[in-house]
């Protein structure tokens, strides 16, 4: 118990850069700064927010601090600070809950 | 696991030659101090209610949470005879949370509990869990003939020794002169935890004192 | 005063201390800080900052995510005892918030929603400790070759049903013991299968229980049942829902902690369990879908 069983960074989740050609944002459901800056961090160069804005209780708020979190998502101390006091975020479904036949990502190919 | 969780016999203690230390039960690292003790051929028993102090030649009180213990300690009125224990000359050595248990003083507020040690103990003094650390210390009597050692120390949410009272003497620093170890007469108060480092030095002392003082 | 400058913070010997210090304990779920303080007063030895408790999240549907920073940050200022908090699986951002506002541990949870379908996080390379919840062996050492620093089992949160918690317990267990005195040619199997270091596994079956501290979590709902995870071999226990959602959660937590500490002596359970009022009224399994189970998030 002294020793960490495995040496740190055995695992996977480096941040995953493919070389990016173009633009790729990422659009979907998040709804929390968080989320948005989870996409930078996956490696996105911006994002669409839909729902997650206006089905937010506090939309104005909630829309600001995912523009800061967008910007500063490397940054994890105004990221809480960001995500602080927004009120309820959008309720948000859970996937298993959508049937494939509804999944809106299912159309195209 | 397959034990019953009955165990028979537990408050029967014959004077045997390797001494008995207890080692408080009620929350904690406290399997790690009875696996240190074994190694050192001593035996070790879990003390949960007063009963289980009977015999005991020394105690040991634990890493964990200080709040949740001393609930524990107060529920089944194990204060006093933990008091008497030391009165009748026996060691007490108690790790982090056991030293905050020991303090005549605990600082912002808090009443002390034991009051065996003069000593005045912040809780959580260097911060939360990201300021938890390792380091090497100077320890004093943990060498041979009672000299000084360098000793490797964990220490999480650790406390600190603010202020020594005249009856006890500090017996480690950190490098920047923090007090994290004293002791008086046979209680030994540190904020760190030899219990999860493998380093025996500090075991060995309190079951010598044991043994010196069931003599 | 932070830690000296010459010492090393955030070691493997920190990370997975903080669990050893907490062993024997009950953590308790709290949702705001009068609740943290009910539970500090009870003799919990940390809590966990959540904006719902697993019964309400399950009644609530949606998704679960992190709590607002105020309300964790509020919980630490309620209490002197370790606050920990849940991001979701695999959200990289939600743990780093967490980290950044120095919360003692992260639960990287399926009780909230997952963010990633494929990757938990790689904890190795936070400052700050995580735990995990498990359902068998391969799950808890893949966490722990994670980084994960302490796990728990993932029982059925919100449920007040102990059933699933029990067989995840007992699955671990019986998993390490098939694989005392095997083969190294066994072993070297099994960590394939597991998809973990054969070092890890020989560790874990060298020491005949999971390298790291391992709580009972997910249904915990009466201070006998606290009893009964400790028998089985927990290090200590987590109640989320069991204690708020009771009639008398004070006397109830302060129950339980009683039960945890002396598991092994049946008069002071009777004594503490008597007079209690209703527990939480608890979820029978059969009425609980798979697709709606949260032990079934993670793998």
């Amino acid at each position: 118990m002294n020793a960490s069983p495995i040496a740190a960074g055995s695992t996977v989740a480096k941040r995953r850069t493919p070389p990016i050609i173009g633009v790729l944002a990422v659009q979907g459901d998040f709804a929390t700064p968080a989320d948005a800056a989870l996409s930078m961090w996956l490696g996105a160069d911006g994002v669409f927010v839909g729902s997650g804005i206006f089905k937010a209780e506090n939309p104005a708020k909630t829309a600001a601090a995912i523009v800061q979190a967008t910007t500063h998502w490397k940054n994890a101390a105004i990221l809480a600070e960001v995500s602080a006091g927004l009120g309820e975020a959008m309720k948000g479904i859970e996937m298993r809950t959508i049937p494939e036949s509804e999944r809106l990502s299912n159309r195209g190919w | 696991m397959n034990a019953s969780p009955i165990a028979a016999g537990s408050t029967v203690a014959k004077r045997r030659t390797p001494p008995i230390i207890g080692v408080l039960a009620v929350q904690g690292d406290f399997a790690e101090h009875l696996r240190m003790l074994e190694t050192l051929g001593a035996e070790g028993r879990e003390v949960r209610l007063p009963a289980d102090l009977d015999g005991v030649d020394g105690l040991i009180l634990p890493g964990g949470e200080s709040t949740a213990m001393r609930k524990l300690l107060d529920r089944w009125d194990l204060v006093k005879p933990i008091k008497a224990l030391a009165k009748r000359g026996a060691p007490i050595l108690g790790t982090c949370a056991g030293a905050i248990l020991l303090a005549t003083k605990i600082a912002d507020g808090d009443e002390p509990v034991l009051s065996l040690l003069d000593v005045e103990v912040r809780r959580n003094a260097f911060g939360r869990q990201l300021e938890s650390f390792e380091t090497s210390l100077v320890m004093e009597g943990l060498g041979n003939d009672g000299r000084s050692r360098t000793i490797q120390a964990v220490f999480i949410r650790a406390p600190e020794i603010v202020k020594v009272g005249p009856s006890a003497r500090a017996v480690a620093t950190l490098e920047d002169g923090r007090i994290v170890a004293a002791r008086q007469g046979r209680i030994l108060g540190i904020a760190f935890h030899p219990e999860i480092t493998g380093e025996t030095g500090v075991h060995r002392w309190l079951v010598t004192e044991a043994l010196a003082a069931a003599l | 005063m932070p830690a000296p400058k010459r010492a090393k913070t955030s070691t493997w010997a920190t990370k997975s201390g903080l669990a050893q210090m907490l062993k024997g304990g009950v953590i308790m779920d709290v949702v705001n800080p009068a609740e943290a303080k009910i539970a500090q007063e009870a003799g919990a030895v940390a809590v966990m900052a959540l904006e719902r408790v697993p019964f309400d999240i399950r009644r609530d549907g949606g998704v679960a995510r992190m709590s607002d920073p105020d309300m964790i940050k509020g919980i630490q200022a309620a209490v002197s005892i370790p606050v920990m908090a849940k991001a979701r699986i695999g959200h990289e951002i939600e743990a780093r918030i967490l980290e950044a506002l120095d919360v003692d541990y992260i639960d990287e949870s399926e009780v909230l929603t997952p963010a990633d379908d494929r990757y938990h996080l790689n904890k190795h390379g936070f400052k700050v400790p995580f735990l995990c919840g498990c359902k068998n062996l391969g799950e808890a050492l893949r966490r722990i070759n994670e980084g994960a620093a302490m796990m728990r089992t993932k029982g059925e949160a919100g449920t007040g049903n102990i059933v699933e918690a029990v067989r995840h317990i007992r699955t671990v267990t019986e998993e390490i013991a098939a694989l005392k005195g095997q083969s190294e040619k066994r072993l070297r199997a099994a960590a394939k299968e597991m998809r973990v270091p054969y070092e890890l596994v020989k560790l874990t079956v060298k020491a005949g229980r999971l390298p790291v501290v391992n709580f009972v979590a997910g249904g915990i709902a009466t201070p006998a049942d606290a009893a009964l995870s400790m028998w089985l071999g927990a290090d200590g226990v987590f109640v989320g829902s069991g204690i708020f959602k009771a009639e008398n959660p004070a006397k109830t937590a302060a129950a339980i902690v009683q039960a945890t500490t002396h598991w092994k002596n049946a008069a002071i359970l009777a004594e503490v369990s008597a007079g209690l009022g209703e527990a939480m009224k608890g979820i029978e399994m059969r009425t609980i879908p798979e697709s709606e189970r949260l032990s079934n998030r993670g793998w």
